[in-house]
């Protein structure tokens, strides 16, 4: 079902009409001129007509990431001692042991949750924010679109964090053969949860207003 | 909506909602449960009505909260290799992870296994009965909107695919035996599903009372 059907062409946004929508619980307030901060009378979350600065925040979460992303992928994410031989891994070398034992899904999900996700996160987030900035017309409801499947998806790439987390306490048989954390983890964690912010900051209705 | 019914104020403010997408405006309707309403502009999903909302999230976060402890003392697997036997609880994933120094990977699996599910049943229990006796508590807004934002940090469902992989990749190493606080933390999983699927947001605020 579909609000609003048989509305004429003159379409009227919150912003044009004077109001605020609270994004927590979607009540209406009238905007008053020369008040600095308005507090929604339902549900008392701070009013915002945008989120505050959020371009700025979201560019620099970004390139916060991006920047952690070299670490994450590059360091150990975790080092394997079998039967006292050391060897540190990481996530991509993972990945190939995984398809040397054949697991080829497995491999796939891994592939998919810790190195595509993060990647194609970080670019969408980025391109809508240069299509807003580049003020394009076209493409509105499709990178509306996008930017919610980037949404839902981004949360999935703490997959490797919680295999880490089972492996380290599971594989702690003393000193021969244990499983322990390395520093590309800590890297990966913080690109997961700063691009998980930028998509937190970043305000949708800005695609509908650059036009 | 148009700019001439706005100046006639022909329609109230209470009968118009934004899309919080594309900040449309749009005439609010009262639709049927199971129906889905879509923002006209930007195909966004502003409600789903459903069948008794609260009553539902009572139960599942009084059932969650009960199995929850459970889930998280009880250990979910134990490894088998050379005669020795290692098993551990989720508590014990976030130790394990301290003792090696990686405190902020120890922190996030700890907040978004532990601390944030928890909290979701808690909270989403206190504002079920809250709503469900008509009490006029003031601190519901405020809170319904902390369960709001936190939601999305709650990863139970990704840690369980966590556990599955951790398993395919342990099967060769050695043997592994599942423990009762997997069963427990896949129930709880489940809960937590069903309690998400079965979710409508507009029910809650509809019922909750003005701040001030």
């Amino acid at each position: 079902m579909e609000l609003g059907e048989g509305m004429d062409k003159e379409r009227l946004t919150a912003r044009e009409a004077g109001l605020v929508n609270c994004l927590d619980c979607h009540r209406l307030t009238t905007k008053e001129h020369g008040v600095l901060q308005m507090h929604c009378s339902h549900c008392g979350a701070i009013l915002h007509l945008r989120k505050t600065n959020g371009m700025a925040r979201t560019w620099a979460l970004l390139i916060t990431s991006l920047i952690l992303l070299f670490p994450a992928n590059l360091l150990p994410i975790m080092t394997v001692t079998y039967l006292g031989e050391r060897e540190p891994n990481t996530i991509i070398q993972g990945i190939e042991h995984f398809l040397q034992e054949g697991d080829y899904l497995i491999a796939i999900i891994i592939f998919f949750a810790s190195i595509l996700v993060p990647i194609f996160k970080i670019m969408g987030i980025m391109l809508i924010m240069i299509s807003i900035q580049k003020k394009w017309q076209t493409w509105l409801k499709h990178r509306t679109l996008m930017f919610r499947v980037i949404k839902f998806i981004g949360r999935w790439s703490m997959l490797d964090i919680f295999v880490i987390a089972v492996m380290v306490a599971l594989v702690n048989l003393g000193t021969l053969t244990s499983i322990r954390p390395a520093p590309a983890a800590t890297y990966f964690a913080a690109v997961v949860i700063s691009t998980m912010l930028a998509s937190n900051t970043f305000d949708t209705r800005l695609i509908w207003e650059s036009s | 909506m148009t700019k001439s019914q706005l100046n006639n104020r022909s329609i109230e403010l209470e009968g118009l909602i934004a899309c919080p997408e594309c900040d449309l405006l749009i005439r609010k309707t009262e639709p049927d449960p199971g129906v889905k309403c879509f923002c006209p502009r930007c195909r966004s999903m502003l409600f789903h009505v459903k069948r008794k909302p609260v009553e539902t999230a009572l139960i599942l976060s009084l059932t969650g909260l009960i199995l929850f402890l459970p889930a998280m003392v009880l250990p979910i697997m134990t490894l088998n290799a050379f005669g020795l036997e290692q098993s551990a609880n989720i508590l014990q994933w976030v130790s394990a992870l301290f003792r090696t120094g990686f405190y902020m990977v120890g922190i996030v699996v700890l907040l978004t296994v532990v601390v944030v599910p928890l909290l979701k049943f808690l909270l989403l229990f206190y504002v079920s009965i809250a709503i469900r006796m008509k009490t006029d508590w003031s601190n519901l807004g405020p809170i319904f909107r902390f369960y709001k934002r936190i939601d999305e940090w709650g990863m139970l469902e990704i840690c369980m695919l966590g556990i599955l992989i951790s398993i395919i990749k342990l099967k060769d190493l050695a043997q592994i035996s599942y423990g009762i606080g997997l069963f427990c933390f896949v129930l709880v999983l489940t809960i937590n599903l069903i309690a998400s699927v079965t979710f409508d947001e507009h029910k809650y605020w509809s019922s909750i009372k003005d701040v001030k």
